[in-house]
């Protein structure tokens, strides 16, 4: 990402329902992305911005950031890829989505570090998890999956824990921007309200965490007042995020 | 100073029936998250009295330093053999049992 010198975790909550592609526009409007396209399938490669979701979103709320993002619904994964390796530099952030694992796994293999995200509701798939190592390795992008840890098998938990303590803390040692999803399964009995996660979060050592309960409202304006109140810049944020369609369980 | 965790258990096979049972849930819960050194540290104290058996809703009280230490442990939790999947929410925090039982457990 090129915002240099700010550190961006985005961590979203997310219990997936119908109507995914409207979360993840709601979704990235609330997170700042104010020049973002999304493109289905990749059938709307070379007309230009496709079908375009550009929004202004509420984005003044941090100083000096306007991403600019790429959000790939890739079923054919020779064309996701072209899109990544073409518009690498155009754009701050470049996420995969796919239902399909073989698409992702092609991404992680040949995509590499170009690609910034895997999107909530498909990171849950092998493919997606070994795209969150394959980024973690390039140190273009960590996904910090909280279901991971509840359901990795208790004698094996400690590791998943430690892993992502020590991943919190290669980041926050590297002050450049970073994008960090946590995606959480669909299983209610699982998912886990984001005061909690940010309780987690912190105890394995991330700072500044502000938790953000429905996506109705910014985070960021409740992030800069956090930070103004406590006389720090606007920069070094962590939000984190849910969609909240848990009620009515 | 002292923090109360106003919490709610969810089990897929029902909820412990008693403060006893709950406070057994609890410290095995703790136990397992940040163990018995990062419990004693923490300050983490059941409460039996304080739990409802029919809601599931309880309230542990923790160090105001511990206190993120013991929401992590408590946001780990995710089965147990007696009573299958499970999952604690913790429905506030406060500085006070009179307010916490005010604005969480009414």
């Amino acid at each position: 990402m090129s915002v240099s010198g700010s550190v961006c975790f985005i961590i979203v909550v997310c219990q997936p329902a119908d109507g995914t592609r409207e979360q993840l526009v709601r979704e990235c409007e609330m997170l700042g992305f104010t020049n973002f396209c999304f493109l289905d399938y990749c059938d709307d490669i070379g007309k230009g911005r496709g079908k375009n979701q550009e929004s202004e979103g509420p984005t003044a709320a941090i100083p000096g950031s306007s991403f600019s993002g790429l959000v790939i619904f890739a079923e054919n994964s020779g064309k996701a890829l072209k899109v990544v390796r073409d518009n690498r530099k155009d754009y701050d952030f470049i996420a995969i989505a796919s239902e399909k694992e073989e698409v992702l796994t092609e991404c992680v293999v040949e995509g590499g570090g170009a690609i910034d995200a895997i999107l909530p509701d498909f990171s849950r798939t092998k493919a997606g998890k070994d795209l969150v190592r394959s980024c973690a390795k390039t140190g273009t992008a960590l996904f910090l999956d909280f279901s991971q840890i509840l359901n990795a098998p208790a004698y094996f938990r400690h590791v998943v824990v430690r892993r992502m303590g020590e991943a919190v803390e290669r980041l926050q040692v590297k002050n450049d921007a970073k994008l960090v999803i946590a995606s959480v399964t669909p299983d209610f009995m699982l998912l886990r309200s984001p005061s909690e996660l940010s309780a987690f979060f912190q105890h394995v050592g991330m700072r500044d965490v502000v938790a953000q309960d429905s996506i109705g409202e910014t985070p960021l304006s409740i992030l800069k007042s956090n930070r103004e109140r406590r006389g720090l810049p606007a920069l070094g944020v962590r939000i984190i995020l849910t969609n909240k369609t848990n009620e009515g369980v | 100073m002292a923090r109360y965790i106003v919490f709610k258990i969810i089990g897929e096979k029902g909820i412990p029936a008693s403060g006893d049972a709950a406070r057994s849930l609890f410290d095995r819960t703790v136990n397992n998250g940040i163990g018995l050194l990062g419990s004693a540290t923490s300050g983490y104290h059941f409460m039996k009295d304080e739990y409802g058996p029919k809601t599931g809703i309880g309230m542990v009280k923790a160090a105001s330093s511990g206190l993120t230490s013991v929401r992590a442990a408590l946001a780990l939790a995710s089965s147990d053999q007696e009573f299958g999947k499970l999952r604690i929410d913790v429905l506030g925090v406060s500085g006070t049992m009179k307010k916490a039982r005010e604005k969480f457990m009414k």
